[in-house]
């Protein structure tokens, strides 16, 4: 059983307006962990408590109950946070200054040595491919370049728990395939990935596990793979065929007593389920998943 | 006057501010975990409240010290960065540019022009500093939260109280860096905004009563002249000093026998006197010691006054006079007095007075001058080091004369010691003892004959202090029916001058102390504030911070009349406030018991704000007073008594504070 890096329980939050009113209860009870070298996702509809999860667990947020834990240490303990890189929602850096200089900048918070730290900088420059722009001011970069900056920012001190708030928003098709080409590569290197999304065939091509919040509870958790297998279904997948071939493997299915159901291209089945948890969880509020178990189901 | 007491050593000094700073300190902190637990106490429980406030306690001293000076640095670095790159140069151009236009508003006729130089190119930087760093403290904190930049911060090792510090930091090196600028501009303005030179157009010409003498007048630069007097042998015997400077005068004979006249830029314009207080007390009309000189009228009159030819005197105890305090071998007293009239007196000249110094263990005395009163100006005492009476013109006073008035009387606080001992007024050592021999003495030394060693006296409050050579002086009027009208700062001994440039430099230092209180302030309150709101917030600080003596001294008991509630029943009754509240005990402890809170109070309220007015030392340049360097190592320890429990108090409302919202 491998080491649990991230761990919440009982965690609750509540939004409260300036007179302590109680405004929108935003995270009920979650329990998570998450395992050393896995990738998993939140997902869940707008609103519904990914990011207040991720803030909880990074201090930006104080709980209402409940503790959120990296490495079993909670946020008033800043040393954890030298191995922790985070990609915020929207990219919150420095305006006035260019990729080179926000690197810099927040390399020297990690006490990283000056040579080490231009070379770290340099190499993480490459990888978002921001190398031919490194020296103009941020206010002149576009969305997805700030979102390049951002990730390089999080990279920055090799961080052994990386956490994504919406890794792939304002990336075209290549940077959100590039971002999970990096997400594999981080699992390979080890590193442990927590990132939410509600862009379903991202998550399903690279998590692990994942966990499906609503109105802030947590409605479903598991494995990808089995969360996503049909129990009554089978499939089989070849290159397109002629029809006459399908016929006649419709005559073996029925021969077999079985029924050819479908005949298409794959659909994103993660996208099915995820409609079907929303749409059961408004006919039946109350019902919930529990984390904390690797293999869902 | 902008001193008006001596300032007293560091050493002296440190102690007592220091005890006072650690309770003040400790209260106030004491007084904030009492809030927050009872705050904390309504939602948690009262264990859960202590334990909670413990723990932030010891968090709060865990984190404020183990502060990483790299982190700190590179907070400031980006905070410095920022405001370079919102193009704050901009505010030293600025600055430029009202230098440069400052000459065309400046009053050219002004008799005094260093001060009104001084005083406008100060009050400017100043100014346009205090402005700048309320603004910038007040947009760049909340500016963080509000474009959440904050957030890609506090998820790094960063302490908050790193944060804190960087933001300080930042802004105190952004100030420094634009007063230095702002300096060596200023600098350069005021002493080039005074340079000139005169002529001498008409020549000279013979003066009218004595014949070795040749008179002239210098052409009006600068809304004025000098006047010149030469000898036969073209030597300069004399310059008139106006606005406040004179001039190098050489006269050169050509070859027809014109002569031609070089006088050099203007000299002893900006000083930077060092000047040494004394003691005061006085002597009634009868030679008595009396606490205070005759009040001529004006109730709220800053000087006592003292009668004509009667054996009324201002008597002045100056401490530690040692070979180090001479000018020129001598002794320099400068004395600035009123005169009150009750008659016109004889219209060709000034009243009339004496000055003497007397050494007050001894009671050997000496009149050094008599002298003309110069209304509202100063007049200069010159007390050599080697005494000879003769050729002095100077005459030698027994001070045993009066054994029941005069002699007894050293100074104020010398009657309190007379007083404690029986009332009878102690004899003086006998003539033979004093060795003046019968006046056959010619020759006397200054530190040997009117410096007393050792000299007891007793300050303000009755307390006996043992001072180490001390010398007396006294002042007379000596004309009947007039008065003199002195304080205590009117007398002071003048000491060697400082360098002006170095107390320009140290005027800045001034400045710079505020700079760096209201980033402080700046910088707490938009951890929890608005920027708007923290814009208001540090402006009223800093302007109770201009009125911190006044809310001081509210705080102390010392007002005639009593506090609010002692002045309200005063009021009432239609009370004098001088007489002492005529009512039954009980009444009377209340009505002091409330003040005596409502003081406290307000010392800790007025401890709160910072004392800017003491950290503007800009005054004492331009009026030519030295800043004393324990002036500024008191203001130094100020400033830091002051940053130390704010940026406690910062990181408190930054870590209570959820980053978030
Ligand atoms: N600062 C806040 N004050 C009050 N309510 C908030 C605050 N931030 C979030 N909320 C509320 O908390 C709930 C959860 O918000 P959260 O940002 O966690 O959603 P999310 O799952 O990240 O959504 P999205 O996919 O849009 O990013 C929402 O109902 C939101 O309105
Ligand atoms: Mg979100």
């Amino acid at each position: 059983m491998a080491e649990v890096v991230v761990e919440t329980r009982n965690l609750t939050k509540i939004y409260r307006d300036f007179w302590g009113r109680r405004k929108v209860h935003a995270l009920k009870s979650l329990d998570l962990e998450i395992n050393q070298g896995e990738i998993f996702g939140l997902l869940g509809p707008n609103g519904s408590g990914k990011t207040t999860t991720i803030k909880l667990l990074l201090g930006l947020l104080f709980p209402s109950e409940g503790e959120a834990l990296i490495f079993g240490k909670n946020a008033s303990d800043v040393r954890r946070n030298e191995r922790i890189g985070y990609l915020p929602e929207e990219s919150y850096l420095y305006k006035f200054l260019n990729a080179e200089e926000t690197l810099d900048f927040y390399g020297k918070l990690f006490h990283i040595p000056a040579a080490v730290r231009r070379q770290r900088a340099n190499d993480l420059l490459e990888i978002v491919g921001l190398t031919y722009a490194k020296k103009r001011q941020l206010k002149e970069y576009s969305k997805g370049m700030v979102r390049r900056v951002g990730l390089a920012q999080a990279l920055i001190n090799d961080p052994d728990v990386v956490i994504l708030d919406e890794p792939t928003s304002g990336l075209d098709p290549i940077g959100t395939r590039d971002m999970k080409d990096m997400i594999l590569d981080l699992k390979k290197q080890g590193k442990t990935v927590l990132m939410c999304s509600h862009l379903l065939a991202d998550v399903q091509d690279v998590c692990d596990r994942i966990g499906i919040l609503f109105q802030g509870e947590l409605k479903e958790i598991g494995r990808v793979d089995s969360l996503l297998t049909v129990k009554d279904t089978t499939e089989i997948q070849t290159s397109t065929l002629p029809d006459a071939a399908i016929e006649e493997i419709r005559g073996v299915v029925q021969k077999y007593g079985g029924e050819v159901k479908s005949v298409g291209n794959t659909r994103t089945t993660l996208e099915d389920l995820f409609l079907r948890i929303v749409e059961e969880s408004k006919q039946h509020p109350g019902r919930r998943a529990h984390g904390g178990e690797s293999n869902g189901n | 006057m902008v001193i008006e007491e001596n300032v007293p050593s560091i050493f002296q000094w440190f102690p007592k501010a220091a005890l006072d700073w650690a309770i003040l300190v400790l209260v106030f902190f004491l007084l904030l975990g009492f809030l927050g637990m009872l705050f904390s106490g309504l939602r948690l429980g009262p264990a859960n409240a202590f334990k909670l406030v413990l723990k932030t306690a010891g968090q709060t001293l865990r984190d404020v010290f183990s502060v990483s000076f790299k982190t700190v640095w590179a907070l400031a670095s980006l905070t410095f960065k920022e405001a370079i790159r919102r193009k704050i140069v901009i505010v030293f151009i600025i600055f430029v540019l009202i230098v440069l236009f400052a000459g065309m508003f400046l009053d050219p006729t002004s008799p005094h022009p260093a001060q009104l130089y001084v005083d406008f190119i100060f009050g400017s930087t100043a100014y346009l500093t205090i402005i700048l760093m309320i603004l910038l403290t007040a947009f760049s904190l909340p500016a963080d939260f509000k474009n959440k930049t904050i957030h890609t911060v506090v998820t790094k090792p960063v302490l908050i109280s790193e944060i804190i510090l960087g933001r300080v930091l930042g802004f105190v090196l952004l100030g420094t860096m634009l007063l230095v600028p702002m300096g060596l501009v200023s600098y350069g303005f005021v002493i080039r905004s005074q340079a000139h030179t005169h002529t001498v157009p008409d020549g000279l010409t013979q003066d009218k009563t004595n014949p070795a003498l040749e008179r002239g007048v210098t052409s009006n630069e600068r809304e004025h002249r000098h006047e010149i007097v030469f000898d036969k042998e073209n030597q300069v015997v004399h310059l008139t000093p106006t606005h406040d400077h004179t001039h190098e005068i050489s006269v050169r004979e050509g070859k027809d026998g014109e002569r031609h006249f070089t006088l050099s830029q203007p000299i002893d314009m900006y000083k930077a006197r060092v000047v040494q207080y004394g003691e005061i007390g006085y002597l009634d009309q009868k030679g008595i010691v009396s606490s205070k000189g005759v009040n001529v009228g004006d109730e709220w009159e800053y000087r006592s006054f003292i009668a004509g030819n009667t054996d009324a005197a201002f008597i002045w105890q100056f401490e530690n006079i040692t070979p180090a305090s001479l000018v020129d071998d001598a002794l320099q007293f400068e004395f600035t007095q009123e005169v009150f009239r009750t008659h016109k007196g004889v219209i060709s000249r000034q009243i009339i007075g004496a000055f003497y110094i007397r050494n007050p263990e001894t009671g050997l005395m000496l009149e050094v001058e008599i002298f003309q009163s110069k209304e509202g100006g100063t007049s200069v005492f010159r007390v050599p080091r080697t005494i000879n009476i003769s050729a002095d013109k100077m005459n030698l006073k027994s001070s045993q004369r009066n054994p029941n008035g005069t002699s007894g009387s050293r100074a104020s606080a010398v009657s309190v010691q007379i007083a404690r001992q029986g009332g009878e007024l102690q004899s003086y050592p006998p003539e033979d003892k004093l060795n003046i021999g019968g006046a056959n003495r010619a020759e006397f030394d200054l530190f040997k004959d009117f410096v007393a060693p050792q000299s007891s006296m007793f300050d303000e409050k009755g307390r006996e202090i043992v001072r180490q050579n001390v010398i007396e002086v006294w002042v007379k009027c000596l004309e009947r029916g007039q008065y003199f009208g002195a304080a205590k700062p009117d007398m002071y001994l003048r000491r060697a001058d400082a360098s002006f440039a170095w107390n320009f430099f140290k005027g800045y230092v001034g400045i710079w102390f505020q700079m760096v209180m209201i980033s402080m302030y700046g910088v707490i309150f938009s951890t929890f504030l608005s920027t708007p709101v923290t814009v208001l917030a540090t402006f009223f600080v800093t302007l109770g911070g201009y009125f911190h003596k006044f809310v001081a001294a509210m705080g102390t008991q010392n007002i005639e009349g009593g506090g609010p509630f002692e002045a309200a029943i005063r009021l009432f009754r239609q009370d004098n406030m001088t007489i002492d509240l005529d009512m039954n005990a009980g009444e009377n402890i209340l009505a002091k018991m409330f003040d005596t809170v409502f003081h406290t109070f307000i010392r800790f309220l007025g401890n709160l704000v910072p004392a800017f007015d003491s950290f503007d030392t800009s005054a004492y340049v331009a009026q030519g007073f030295n800043i004393s360097f324990n002036t500024v190592l008191i203001n130094l320890c100020t400033v830091l008594g002051y940053a130390i429990p704010l940026y406690v108090l910062g990181y408190i409302c930054l870590k209570m504070r959820e980053i978030e919202q």
